[in-house]
Formats: structure tokens, sequence, C-alpha cells
């Protein structure tokens, strides 16, 4: 269970900074660095993805040490413009571009200043309309590029799902489900399923706000959706990213978020959004990027590892030859093996597609089945696990031949000792019970008592690099206060330095 | 402004740590593994292989299918239950945060019909484990509650009273052949007022402020009995039928289409009780929502003492809810002390009264007692010769609960600053001024030589609180009325 569920699940979504056409300068943001290319080479978009993001943080990402800043703060002579893209109005907020004279609905009739972490200067009309431009284009192109093909059949691929699972025909299923229930007048049993309508491609746009700017408060965030909402943040580091990838692959993410016939209140309470928001951009071919190392990638390269038998600890190894103590922060890689697994890779991410594809067709066919498993083994990606395991044979063990004879000399165990865990899951853990009740008590408490934001305890968790349960666990309640207590006291104190 | 809603980030390790508390399947699996003494890899293959055995099955193809029967219907109504329990907690108005973000983003009406989805789902849900104790009631099933396994086929028929009957072969017989015969009517109707005590809306971190929510309800049951041509032994009932009814200002009863209540009789010792409890217009009408086994009811009056009885006029979370009414605009008044004269009282120029009787026939419930001037001062000299009394009040008990207490003034010579002793005992005084000269008597209901005709003010206590009313002009009529603390009036 998530603690204050019910407010922590109003919201999602985020796409965070993993470390990690040749267009000529003019016509390139002003606020990309000098020389940023489009790489064609996984290498070389590693690489290059790298040192734009060094270049361009102190400006785009600010000092990420520092606690807190004032925020920017949205006025009248913001500049925002009204846009229909794929047929559905929305308003692009520029937040970090103050028009000096008249805000129109397509400009700024006077000067436009810009401001970032790096200080503020005046730029021509011609350089805001590159940025307008590109922005026109990558929210089209993360419609019809990337998440459209992925989605646009859904519910076709789930109704026929649905209707195989009872034995009917999907005419027949079809007549049905978009009857009201005559018990329940005002619902469908569309709704009662939880199946969603057609998607169309202007689903996809959030039908209030996109903003374009600078995140203060989450300096490591590209992109961020409100579920049902309307409402994105788009960065310009994410706008970076998103070129050298040739693919507005943060925006297709955002955007899955913010499609309420995909992804909404209640029904997303239930499910990993995140990874589902990640199937149709993380795993496209020229994206070299996030399978090997985002966060809400692990379970693909867990399905990479079992199912293409690819061992991502080995390839990484091989990579990086060097010692890490010896690289002095600056990481020396084997170009050519690098290269030589992410075109590997490539080939599992088409199966990963297909099986992810089935997967979310299993899951919106019969989305209160999944939601209910999900909940019983307690893993909200339960849905890919099936549809893996049923679509593909295990290679890891070398090669499917042997990995299947070990499993089925295995078969009789393994069936008992899944049996056993689905009896036990769901249930309380026994172990480190105490001590991890303990500690969370301790840390809702001192939470509480100073009045701390959750931002503050984020960034206590940052501070401390705790990013795993285990690791909370293992903090003894006395110490974890002291910690806190210690954190919120330096915090507090270089906040009145700053305000001074 | 800065946001409070958690980051992802931070969502992601918190819940992992929350789920944490709960044992995973993965993680009971790959503990077993360690005793196997399998490799990471080897555990991770026969993790995916053990969940193909367990939750797909052929598919006639080649291929593989989901199996959908691996869950019991009381797993999938927790998840229900959850939705519900979450949607409650972000509709609450109390809850500031979530409500500035659905009226920010006009969500509300959208999560109530998303609540009226999930309400209908779990009501369906439920409904085949009703019918299913329903019918071991009645001696029809053998049936372990919630074991079941969960089946969406079988969920969202569409004609529910079809696939799931809440009758019994006796009485439909007797209904087709006519031997089914009405013996009985009982209407039940309730009125209140001041029905239900809430949290004020516009207030509800005070827990001194609540509001009264009126109830009215009503049941028309109709009790049945087969007869079979012969004058019956008994005049107990085979079948009671309970329709819910409203009774319009004009006196009209509209009753609910459906009845809401089925009783039936099993064998000679147990009645078996069905009750919908949403109304006719809700979600959920016409769908049971109880089912109970209990001792033989003889009558249908005899319903309305068991507990399952009230769960018919059943207040749905979503009519709980009051919006708190918009906030004063924000203001800017500043008030030095001594600026302006305060005035706390009310002014009403016809005059205020206690609202009620507190007086016996005989005007004699009451009991004396004084207030000297400056006694409140902690450094009263109670030795003084030369006391004086402030005010003397009458104590009226016995009828009513208002406690009223009526304030007096002294008549002219009691009144002078004279006084070396005052005793007061019931109605009976008795003064000792500062010459030696003592004075006794009573203080009787009518016109006496001690005290004014009437008091200059009387205080009482209605709905809780406490009031003062105050002839300030000394005319008879109590313009000013104020809220006091008991307390202080001690």
């Amino acid at each position: 269970m998530l603690i204050k569920k019910s407010t922590v699940r109003l919201i999602f979504v985020f796409m965070f900074v993993f470390v990690s056409k040749v267009y000529p300068q003019s016509v390139l943001p002003h606020f990309f660095p000098e020389g940023v290319a489009q790489p064609s080479t996984p290498a070389r978009q590693w690489q290059e993805w790298a040192r734009y993001y060094n270049a361009a943080r102190n400006a785009l990402v600010g000092d990420q040490d520092v606690v807190w800043y004032p925020g920017f703060v949205q006025g009248s002579d913001t500049i925002i413009l009204e846009k229909t893209y794929l047929g559905q109005r929305t308003k692009v907020v520029f937040d970090n571009y103050i028009c000096e004279g008249k805000v129109t609905r397509t400009g700024c009739d006077g000067k436009i200043r810009y401001q970032s972490f790096d200080g503020q200067h005046y730029i021509t009309e011609a350089q805001f309309r590159v940025v307008e431009k590109m922005f026109d284009d990558f929210a089209v192109r993360a419609v019809n590029d990337i998440n459209y093909p992925f989605w646009g059949d859904l519910e076709k691929a789930a109704v026929a799902a649905a209707a195989k699972a009872e034995n009917v025909t999907e005419e027949e299923f079809r007549k049905h489900l978009d009857k009201e229930d005559p018990h329940n007048p005002g619902i469908t049993f569309r709704e009662l399923r939880h199946i969603p309508e057609k998607i169309e491609k202007k689903d996809f746009i959030p039908y209030r706000e996109i903003h374009l700017g600078l995140t203060p408060e989450y300096s490591s965030v590209l992109g961020v959706a409100w579920l049902n909402a309307g409402v994105v943040h788009y960065t310009p580091m994410a706008m970076m990213l998103d070129y050298i990838l040739k693919s507005p692959e943060v925006l297709a993410h955002e955007f899955v978020h913010t499609n309420p016939k995909l992804q909404n209140m209640p029904l997303g309470w239930g499910l990993d959004l995140e990874s589902m928001a990640s199937i149709a951009e993380m795993l496209l071919d020229n994206d070299h990027l996030h399978l090997w190392r985002h966060g809400y990638a692990v379970d693909f390269r867990e399905f990479a590892q079992v199912f293409c038998g690819f061992r991502f600890a080995q390839a990484r190894d091989e990579i990086t030859k060097r010692p890490a103590w010896m690289s002095m922060g600056n990481v020396i890689i084997d170009e050519e093996k690098l290269n030589e697994y992410s075109l590997k890779l490539n080939t599992c991410k088409g199966a990963l597609r297909t099986g992810l594809k089935r997967g979310v067709e299993w899951l919106y066919s019969n989305p209160m089945y999944w939601s209910a498993m999900n909940d019983k083994t307690v893993d909200d990606n339960f849905v890919f696990r099936v549809v893996m395991s049923s679509m593909y044979n295990p290679t890891l063990l070398g090669g499917q031949d042997s990995t299947m004879r070990w499993l089925q000399a295995r078969e009789y165990r393994i069936k008992e000792m899944m049996d056993k865990a689905w009896n036990e899951s769901g249930s309380p853990r026994e172990e480190n019970n105490g001590n991890m009740q303990g500690s969370i008590f301790i840390l809702k408490q001192i939470q509480g008592i100073y009045k701390i934001s959750d931002e503050e305890v984020q960034k206590f968790l940052k501070a401390n690099k705790i990013s795993s349960p285990e690791e909370i666990v293992a903090w003894e309640p006395a110490k974890l206060r002291r910690a806190f207590e210690d954190f919120i006291r330096k915090e507090r104190n270089q906040n009145i330095r700053r305000a001074q | 402004m800065r946001t409070k809603f958690l980051p992802a980030g931070l969502i992601l390790v918190l819940s992992i740590v929350s789920a944490n508390c709960a044992v995973t399947l993965r993680g009971s699996f790959q503990d077993q593994c360690k005793t196997e003494g399998w490799t990471n890899d080897q555990c991770d293959v026969a993790f995916y292989y053990g969940v193909r055995q367990k939750f797909a099955k052929e598919d006639g193809n080649g291929g593989y299918i989901p199996t959908y029967n691996a869950l019991t219907r009381e797993q999938v109504l927790k998840i229900q239950d959850t939705r519900l329990q979450e949607l409650n907690d972000v509709l609450d108005y109390k809850n500031r945060e979530n409500d500035k973000f659905l009226k920010e983003f006009e969500l509300r009406k959208y999560l109530e019909h998303q609540e009226k989805i999930f309400k209908a789902g779990r009501d369906r849900l439920q409904l085949v484990d009703i019918h299913n104790r329903f019918k071991e009631f009645m001696g029809e099933l053998s049936y372990r509650p919630g074991h079941d396994r969960f089946s969406t086929s079988s969920l969202f028929v569409e004609d529910l009273t079809k696939s799931y009957p809440f009758t019994s072969n006796q009485i439909e017989e007797a209904r087709a052949n006519k031997t089914l015969q009405e013996i009985g009517k009982t209407m039940w109707f309730s009125e209140m007022t001041l029905g239900r005590k809430e949290p004020d809306p516009n207030d509800p971190d005070d827990q001194n402020k609540f509001i009264w929510k009126p109830i009215k309800v009503g049941v028309e049951l109709v009790s049945y009995k087969v007869m079979d041509g012969q004058t019956p032994k008994e005049n107990t009932f085979d079948y009671v039928e309970g329709t819910r009814f409203e009774v319009a200002d004009n006196g009209t009863i509209k009753r609910e289409k459906l009845p809401s209540v089925k009783v039936f009789v099993s064998g000679n010792s147990y009645s078996i009780v069905v009750i919908d409890k949403d109304k006719e217009g809700e979600i959920g009408f016409s769908i049971p929502d109880f089912v109970d086994q209990t001792s033989r009811l003889n009558s249908a009056e005899q319903l309305m003492g068991q507990s399952l009885f009230e769960r018919l006029f059943y207040e749905p979370q979503n009519q709980k809810r009051t919006p708190p009414r918009d906030p004063p605009p924000v203001v800017v008044e500043i008030a030095p002390v001594g600026s302006s004269k305060i005035d706390v009282w009310e002014t009403n120029a016809n005059g205020w009264s206690v609202p009620a009787r507190y007086k016996n026939d005989r005007s004699d419930n009451y009991s004396v007692n004084h207030k000297l001037k400056g006694s409140e001062q902690e450094n009263f000299d109670h030795s003084n010769p030369n006391k004086q009394i402030d005010y003397l009040r009458k104590m009226w008990a016995g009828v009513g609960d208002g406690r009223v207490i009526e304030y007096f003034r002294a008549k002219s010579p009691y009144d002078q600053p004279n006084l070396s002793q005052i005793s007061i005992y019931e109605k009976n005084i008795r003064l000792v001024t500062v010459d030696g000269n003592v004075e006794e008597g009573v203080i009787t209901p009518n016109s006496n030589k001690w005290i004014q005709d009437k008091p200059h003010q009387i205080s009482y206590t209605l709905a809780g609180n406490r009031w003062m009313l105050w002839d300030e002009d000394g005319d008879g009529k109590y313009e000013k009325k104020r809220q006091i603390s008991e307390a202080g009036e001690k």
C-alpha cells in the first residue's frame, strides 16, 4: 500500500535524467549549446548526450546542491500561444520567455526576454520561432511517430482479447459492450469493464496546457504530467535529448500519461503507469540510452535478460574496461563493444515491443482482473511477466534448448515453489517489519513536526543515496531521526543564508 | 507556487517501502530459490517458467493466453473496495489540497462518475456471493463464501434478476397458481429534523461545530401466506416484501418501483432476509446487498427489531459530502484597542424572550442567591461592614432543561452600601445593617419588598449554548441578547 495513497496518486509522472539530419546552430533552439548534433552510432549518442548535458546543466538544470529556488513566476507577460495539434486545442506556455510588449495569441509584439539559471538576455523573434517550430514538430511527431503506432489499435485488440477470453465472437461482445447497464442507468458495460474507447490521435495532446520551461523544484526531471489534468511540463533539457534521439521521446512519454483513455484516476492507481508510458518510446531502435540504464526500464532489462539472453551486467563490464576508481569522473568506454551490443539489443527490442504490446492488450481487456493480480502479487507489472513468459521461452541459461532442458527437469519443483509463493504473496512480511515500520513512522513524524514538504523528503533520500527499500529499512529509527533532523537543520540554514 | 504533490521518485521509493510490508510473489519465489542453491539466472528463468505454468494456459494454437481464474472473487472485491476508499478520500472536501486540484481541473464530476462505476462493479461482484449465500440458506447449495473463482463473464450478465434470482420455488409456484395471498400490511415511517449530526463543512477542523441533517424514511411491508383454500391454523407469513417510500410535503406517498427487502421462510426455524440498501435512482438499486439468516420471524413487525432493518436506510458516502461555503472575502481591518465601542449584544426592538417554559404553575420552583459588589475581586474584604448587594438571582429548576437564572436589583433601602451581614437560604433572606438593624423575610414569587418586580437580566441554555437577555432601559422588554459562557456565569 502507498503512504498517503489517495493524495500522492492524483499525480504522476516524470522522466528523470539518467546519465545519460544535423541542423546548423541557427535553426536550433538558442538554449542548446553550440555543436549539438544527432549522432548515428550508439556510442556517439551516449558520449554526446553526456557532453551536452554537462554543457547545459548550469543553465537548464541549475545547481543540484541548492536546495531551494524561488521558482519562476508566470505572469500576464509570459508568452502563451494557442495551438491546435491533431485536432486538439491547447495552450503552449513558454514559462521562461517574457514579452516586453503586448502578448498576442501568436507571440509578442515587443522584445522577448529569456531567463534561465544562467542569467537573462533578449532573444530575437526568429530565435523564439525556432523554439516554437521545433516544439510544434515534436508535439505532432510524438503522436504520429511514437504513440499512435503503438497504441492506436488498442481498443480493437483489447475487445478481441476480452471476447476470446469469454469464448464469444468479437461481434457478440461488441453488441453488449456499449449497452447501458439496466441495473445502473448512466453506466455502460464498457465503463463497468474499464475497456477504453477507441484511441484517437488528439487524445494524446494535453487539453489544457503544455509548459515548455525549467523546473526549479525538480532539477533532474525532464517532463511531468498530472493524470486527468491535461497539463504537461516539458523542459528545455528534454527537448535537447529528444533532438539528439531524433524522436520526441520524453514528450511522447508524457503524452501517454495525459491520455485519459489510457491513464486516468482511479484506474491508474493500480498499475505501473511509468512502464506503460515508456514502452512506445524507450524501445525505439534509434534510442541507445534508455534501455541500458533508465529506472523505468528496469523490467524491460529483466525481460531482455531472461528472454533474449542478454546479460546487461556483463555487457556493461566489458564496455567500461577500466575500474570505476580510475575514471576520475571521465568514463572511458569501448565504443566498438557498445555499438555492437546496442545493435544486438535492437533485435531484442523488437521482441519486447511485440510482447509488451500484447501485454497492454491483455491488460486493457480486463483491467479489473489485472489490478487485482497486481495487488495480490505486489507487482504492478505482473501482466507483462505473464505475457512475456507466455510468448517466449527463456534463453538465459546458454540458449533455448539448454534453458528449457534445465527447467523441464525441475518442472514439478518450480510448480510447488510458485504455488507456495502465490499463497504467501500479499500477506504481511514478518522479517524487518518492526524496524521498517519504526523507520517509516519516524520519517512521517519528523515530516509532521518540522512541516517538511514532500520535496524535502525527496532531497533527504537523494542526499543520503537511499534508492531502495532495503536501505531505508536498514536505518535504525533513532539514527534515521538524527540524520533527518541534521539534514533539515542544514537545509534550513542554507535557505536562511540564501534569503539574506 | 510549490506543489504539494509528491514527485514520482518519492512515490517510487515510498511505495516500494510500503509494498515491502507485504510478501511479493517474486520475493517469496526468490527465497525458495536460495534454499535450492540455484544461481540468480536460474532463479529468474524458473520464476518466469512458473508464471507461465500457473497463470497461462494453452490456447489450442500453440500459444498461451491468461487463465483469468487465478483469483477468488473476494480478492477482486478487495481491489474494488480499495479504489472506492481512495476515491472517497480524494473527493472528501476536508482534504483541501485535493479539493483545490479537483476544482482547478473540474474533475469532481468525473471522479464522482468513476465512483459510481466502481460501486456498480462492486455491487455486481458482491451479488454473486450474496446469491450463493442465499441459495445456501434456502438449502439449495453448499457454499464457502468468498472462495469461489472470479469470473468476468458471469459478472457482466445483462439481466441480473434472471441470472441471480432471489426467489423461492414455493412462493413462485403459489404466486403462479394464485394461492399466495396478502395477509397483512405494515407501514413504518420516521421523520427527524435533527436526524444525523455531522461536522460543519465550513469548518471541519472545529470539533465543536456541526450541522444536523434531517432524516425522513419509511417502508411498507406486505406479508403473504400460501393459502390452500382452508382456514389456516396460524397467521404467520410465508413471505414478506418491503418497499421503501417517501412522504411528500402534501402527504402523498411515493413508493420505490421495486421491493428493497424480502423475507423468506426456511424450514420451521429460520427466516432469510434479503436487503437492497440502495434507493431508487442510486447506483445499485435492484441489486441486493445483504442476506442473512435469522431465527424465525412470525410477523413483519418483528423485522423492525432486527439490526438488518437499519441497513434499509443506509446513507451513501457521496451523500455525506457537503461542499463548504465560499470563505468570506479577504479584507484588512485594524482595530486599535479603545478606538470604538464594541457592541457584543444583538438587538431586537420587540424584545427577546426565553424560548421555553421554566416556571411551574405556582411559579415557586426557584431558589435564591446573591452577589456582592466587588466580590469578584481577589482582595475583596468580607469583613467590611458596608457591603452592598450587586444583584440577587432566582435559580429556576424542575421545569424544562434551560437552567434559567433571573437577575434582580435590590429595592431601596436594601440596595445601599450599609450591610454588615447578608445570608440567603432557599427563598429566605436575612440582612444586618451597619447600625445593627436586622431584617428577615421571604423572596416571594410575586412582588415583594426585597427585589425589583422584574429581572433586568435573564440567562438560559438552548441547544447546548448559553444565552443572556438584558433589559437595558428598564422598560420590561429584553431588547438585548448575547451568547455567554456558562462557566463564567458561575
